[in-house]
């Protein structure tokens, strides 16, 4: 006979399961379907009725995928790669700063300045493509360009150029500035009695304490560095420092009839960012929970 | 005027600031006595300049463009022109016989209404029971958490593949499934029929309403499950951190109090969790409001596209969003830039104003412990 | 606090610097001020560097462009650049570069979005080069197919040569013979009615639809009822007329086939065809060569798009032909020479089998590489030998983008679905693309 209370905090704990197995089931399903699919046959693949598991496995799918482009995958990958730990980088230390200066700084224009970077998450994308090709080719003194902006290509067909436009993120700076006003202005107050600069207090002080916002921050702006399609298509021209969704477009057109193949394809864009999440997720998870032992 | 500015600031009527936690306030009283922190603009200034020449500037730019006919290049100055267009007739129109219907952009607004409150409803509201039972969760809690989350660390146009695949009406396997089950096939992605009308079908009713107003399209709630599907996660772990920062003698408080169930989420956690909420449903709003690519993803078409240029947005324009409709504007017919502007300054408008009665509706529900 | 300054003044400070001042450095789009550079060179002085943008991005194309530069080895290199695999992804990047600067100076375009650069005032008239002597001989003119050269002098490019061949396919018909066979034809159809009376007797036999075809195929529609014997608007390019009989024909004729299941709508119609699932499909004829690999083990033909019972062979031309931007007299005439290269017989016969376009030259033919490869896919001499003569561009107008892609797209569905009958639809297509055309004078 087992203890009924025991029991009955035994049920409490397990009985999400009964929503949460099932649940994230149908969360990996596509992912299960997308790498089934995509060492099927061609044959096997359009069959009707569908087939669960493959007869044969072909693995020759991901090979014929990794060269078709312009440039091999390995190429497209260490551009994304450095697209999105550049990226994410100088993202990550303007996002410090300006959300610092919102929580714990008293400045005239404060309130307005807040407002207006907030207002920029309301653009859409769509139509500062063309204003901000514009921008990036005539910045001034850069690429060839005179003072006025004209003569050269500014940041086009450069890493930095595509970098740009995304550094700055209202969302990132909102995040982080919610966590750094949970930290008490008393903490500076003493650091600054101790002789202790502005920078110092930051990046020694403040910023362990936001770590699982910083965290959050890293990991939406790799992603989102690594989506980014039709911007890098747009401001290059060089197929050497083109990113890896690029790649996966001219396979859309060119495996049109072959779903194996686009699903190798696609394969292939997805599993660096899941394998970077599953290495990162512990030091992620840390973080999280960091903040939850704080509270 | 700063003290008065900072008196706002710290009561919390208005702005994002309502989502302080109660840690704000101590940084009040020695703040003021310091005076101006004039160092402040030197960290703010490289977000403001980039946020100013890459996210304010286009929008003033784009301002210009909205009035004028404007091609690829610039054609005539039209003024309010394209905005009389849009308010005019693009809106709402009337057809033969003088009955008011949706016009292109209307259709769009309302496209977009659909595909934001059903996206943000489904993925706020999931995510928050998901995240609290992972919260309570012990077993295969860190397996589970990286579960939901994956979808999230996907590329949307690799993954809008996979889900055309998925959806496909004849080599489908959703068809499949529901072929096993004895359930009729669907045509998904490619169906312009109204949710509303199609569930109302099998029960024998059909209601005299125009297929506006009966819901979304078939293949728009594809769409919707697909962003669902990929945005969840990113709610999860907002939740999750909003959860594990609540403290714990509460919780523990109400557990001890015997409030167990569904009155401890009613009562306790919910409330706590509110500022969380708030935030996370003004954040997908906007970020649905003004989605593409999922929308993109799934409806251009399948692999590679038709014959000769086929557009995002069908079947029938049932999922064509004001993005995709700006998009369409501004790439296919090129001659239409100055239009797709001023829709799209419609589209910050709307946004805007919705973000505005977000804060005035919820923020008067949300608790600040 | 000094220290404080400084560092955070050196963090911001490059900033500033590189982005500041462009808030009012980058005022306004550089508009298309550029000059026309009309006057024809008479001789390429020194090495000139051409920047290309085509949308295929195959090896077809990067091999010629390397026969190109390896030819004119110090006089001319040719920069190429993939620009993305639709063509909206193209525009995007055109549009981008007309109002920052970075044209290219040669591209590929497909007519809607020429006739838009033209209208934009961004292209060079190749007129001018065609009466030098840098231009074609008589006889060399005469060895294009009528619908490659035709495409190049339209009416909305103002009656000027605006652009020059390039790649050239046609809409046709793909017939699964395993499936003919089983259903007892033993050809594919010709016309409109065997196409309707094949896949519903495909349907029965083998419980597999009869054809297959893309969701909202505004395309096929606009053709079929071309090859019925009405073009979409007439030769103006100002009335619509879309509510002749030919319409209503071809509206009823597909809704029937729908209702009755030998016709299905999917977004991946061409694997549903290239895996046996669908006996029918009309698809582009650039993959009558990358299909014979998907397709190893099943026989299959490619056969011309039916037409009316009557009614000569008539198809729609696809594919894109070469622009010229505005740029120097010394880069639009390498710019030039490059398309010339590019459109002749014998880089044609080089270039079309590997990128799956027909040669635009009709004494391509001859040549071995062409034989070679119709050898190991017969279905391309098909192509080439039988649907190529009869390939046109569909009557052209302003409006024909968005009467194909949105007007017609959006009948089809409706009458395919039930929801209009045939002359609603044909009413609603007339009444709509009339607007349309008015609307964009």
């Amino acid at each position: 006979m087992p203890d009924p209370q025991r029991f009955r905090h035994r049920l409490r704990a397990t009985l999400p399961l009964v929503v949460l197995v099932p649940g994230a089931a149908v969360m990996i399903f596509p992912f299960v379907w997308m790498l089934l699919s995509s060492l099927k046959s061609g044959a096997e693949v359009s069959h009707l009725p569908p087939t669960l598991w493959p007869h044969k496995f072909q693995f020759s799918n991901y090979a014929t995928t990794w060269r078709t482009p312009p440039q091999t995958f390995g190429r497209y990958y260490l551009n994304s790669f450095i697209l999105a730990a550049g990226g994410t980088l100088l993202k990550a230390v303007i996002a410090t700063l300006a959300a610092y200066a919102f929580a714990h700084m008293r400045f005239p224009g404060r309130r307005l300045l807040f407002a207006a970077f907030l207002a920029t998450m309301m653009i859409p994308g769509e139509v500062t493509l063309i204003p901000n090709f514009v921008t990036i080719r005539h910045l001034p003194f850069i690429g060839g360009n005179d003072g006025s902006g004209y003569g050269g290509h500014g940041l086009y067909d450069t890493y930095l150029g595509m970098i740009l436009p995304s550094a700055a993120d209202a969302f990132s700076i909102f995040l982080l500035r919610q966590a750094f006003l949970s930290i008490p202005a008393d903490y500076w107050e003493a650091a600054r009695l101790d002789g202790c600069g502005r920078l110092r207090y930051l990046w020694s002080v403040a910023l362990p304490m936001v770590r699982p916002a910083l965290a959050v921050v890293v990991v939406l702006s790799t992603f989102e560095y690594w989506n980014s399609l039709l911007w890098p298509l747009v401001v290059t021209n060089s197929e050497a420092i083109r990113p890896v969704q690029v790649g996966i477009l001219y396979l859309q057109g060119e495996f049109n009839s072959q779903p194996n193949l686009i699903m190798a394809a696609a394969a292939l864009s997805i599993l660096p960012m899941l394998a970077l999440y599953l290495l990162a997720q512990r030091q992620f998870r840390e973080s999280v929970a960091y903040s939850g032992l704080r509270g | 005027m700063t003290i008065s500015l900072d008196k706002e600031l710290a009561s919390g009527r208005r702005g994002p600031d309502r989502l302080a936690p109660p840690g704000a306030k101590a940084r009040r009283l020695p703040s003021r006595l310091r005076g101006v922190d004039w160092v402040a603009y030197a960290y703010v200034l490289p977000s403001g300049v980039l946020l100013g020449v890459f996210g304010l500037w286009p929008v003033a730019f784009g301002f210009w463009i909205s009035l004028w006919q404007w091609g690829i290049v610039p054609e005539r100055f039209v003024g309010l022109g394209n905005y009389a267009h849009i308010f005019g007739s693009d809106l709402v129109d009337h057809d033969a016989s003088g009955h008011l219907q949706a016009g292109p952009v209307g259709q769009a607004l309302l496209n977009t209404i659909y595909y934001t409150v059903a996206t943000v409803g489904a993925s706020v509201a999931l995510a928050f029971v998901i995240a609290y039972l992972l919260f309570r969760v012990r077993a295969l809690r860190n397996l589970l958490r990286t579960l939901f989350f994956l979808p999230y660390a996907t590329t949307i146009t690799a993954s809008g593949l996979v889900f055309v695949w998925i959806f496909d009406p004849q080599l489908g396997v959703a068809n499949a499934v529901l072929r096993a089950l004895g359930l009729p096939a669907q045509t998904w992605l490619l169906d312009p029929t109204p949710i509303g009308r199609k569930l109302l079908a099998p029960i024998g009713l059909s209601p005299g309403l125009p297929d506006a107003l009966l819901g979304p399209s078939v293949a728009l709630c594809v769409v919707i499950v697909f962003s669902v599907w990929n945005t969840l996660g990113f709610s999860v772990m907002i939740y999750l951190s909003g959860l594990s920062a609540l403290p714990r003698e509460l919780m523990d408080a109400a557990d001890i109090d015997g409030a167990a169930g569904w009155r401890k989420v009613r009562h306790v956690v919910l409330p706590l969790v509110s500022p969380t909420t708030l935030f996370l449903l003004v954040y997908t709003t906007a970020m649905s409001f003004k989605a593409f690519t999922p929308i993109y993803a799934l409806t251009q078409g399948g692999f590679g596209g038709g014959n000769g240029v086929q557009r995002a947005g069908g079947p029938l324009g049932t999922t064509n969003v004001l993005t995709i409709e700006i998009f369409n504007d501004f790439y296919q017919e090129q001659n239409k830039v100055g239009y797709a502007s001023a829709v799209s300054f419609l589209l910050l408008a709307v946004l805007m104003l919705l973000t505005l009665l977000q804060f005035r509706l919820l923020g008067r529900r949300t608790h600040y412990a | 606090m000094n220290t404080t300054w400084r560092t955070a003044g050196l963090t911001t400070g490059a900033l500033l610097c590189a982005v500041g001042l462009t808030a009012c450095g980058a005022t306004g789009p550089a508009t298309s001020s550029s000059p026309k550079q009309s006057a024809v060179p008479a001789a390429l002085n020194k090495p000139v560097t051409i920047t290309y943008w085509e949308r295929y991005c195959d090896e077809g194309i990067t091999d010629a462009v390397k026969r190109f530069n390896e030819e004119n080895r110090n006089k001319i290199t040719v920069k190429h650049v993939c620009a993305g695999s639709d063509e909206t992804a193209l525009a995007a990047k055109i549009q981008s570069a007309a109002a920052g600067g970075g044209l290219p100076d040669i591209a590929t375009a497909s007519e809607q979005y020429a006739a838009q650069y033209n209208q934009a005032h961004l292209l060079q008239p190749l007129d001018p080069y065609l009466a030098s002597h840098w231009g074609v001989s008589a006889k060399e003119k005469s060895d294009f197919f009528p619908g490659a050269i035709d495409r190049t002098k339209l009416k909305v490019y103002g009656n000027q040569t605006m652009s020059w061949p390039f790649a050239s396919t046609a809409n046709a018909l793909y017939v699964n013979m395993d499936l003919l066979h089983k259903a007892g034809i033993k050809q594919p159809p010709t016309t409109w009615q065997e196409f309707q009376s094949d896949a519903q007797t495909i349907k029965r036999a083998t419980g597999k639809p009869g054809w297959v075809t893309a969701p909202g195929d505004g395309a096929d529609l606009l053709d079929a009822i071309w090859s019925s014997g009405t073009p979409w608007v007439d030769a103006a390019g100002t009335k619509a007329q879309l509510d002749a009989p030919t319409t209503v024909g071809v509206l009823r004729s597909w809704q029937s086939m729908f209702h009755n299941g030998s016709a299905v709508v999917s977004g991946n119609y061409k694997s549903s065809f290239t895996s046996g699932q669908a006996g029918m499909v009309f698809a582009s004829t650039g993959y009558a060569t990358t299909w014979s690999s998907d397709m190893k083990n099943a026989d299959w033909q490619i056969a011309m798009f039916p037409h009316a019972q009557g009614q000569p062979p008539l198809t729609e031309l696809f594919g894109s032909a070469h622009v010229v931007f505005h740029s120097t007299p010394q880069r639009q005439l390498a710019a030039w020479l490059f398309a010339k290269y590019m459109a002749s017989a014998q880089n044609q016969a080089l270039m079309c089998p590997g990128q799956g376009c027909i040669p635009a030259t009709q004494s391509s033919i001859a040549n071995p590489a062409i034989n070679d490869a119709i050898k190991s896919a017969p279905q391309y001499g098909t192509a080439i030998n039988d649907i190529a003569p009869h390939a046109h561009l569909l009557p052209q107008s302003t409006a024909l983008a968005s009467v194909r892609g949105e007007i017609a797209a959006d009948v089809f569905t409706k009458v395919t679905s039930g929801k209009l009958t045939p002359q609603q639809g044909a009413k609603e297509l007339q009444n709509k693309a009339q607007q349309a055309i008015d609307s964009a004078q």
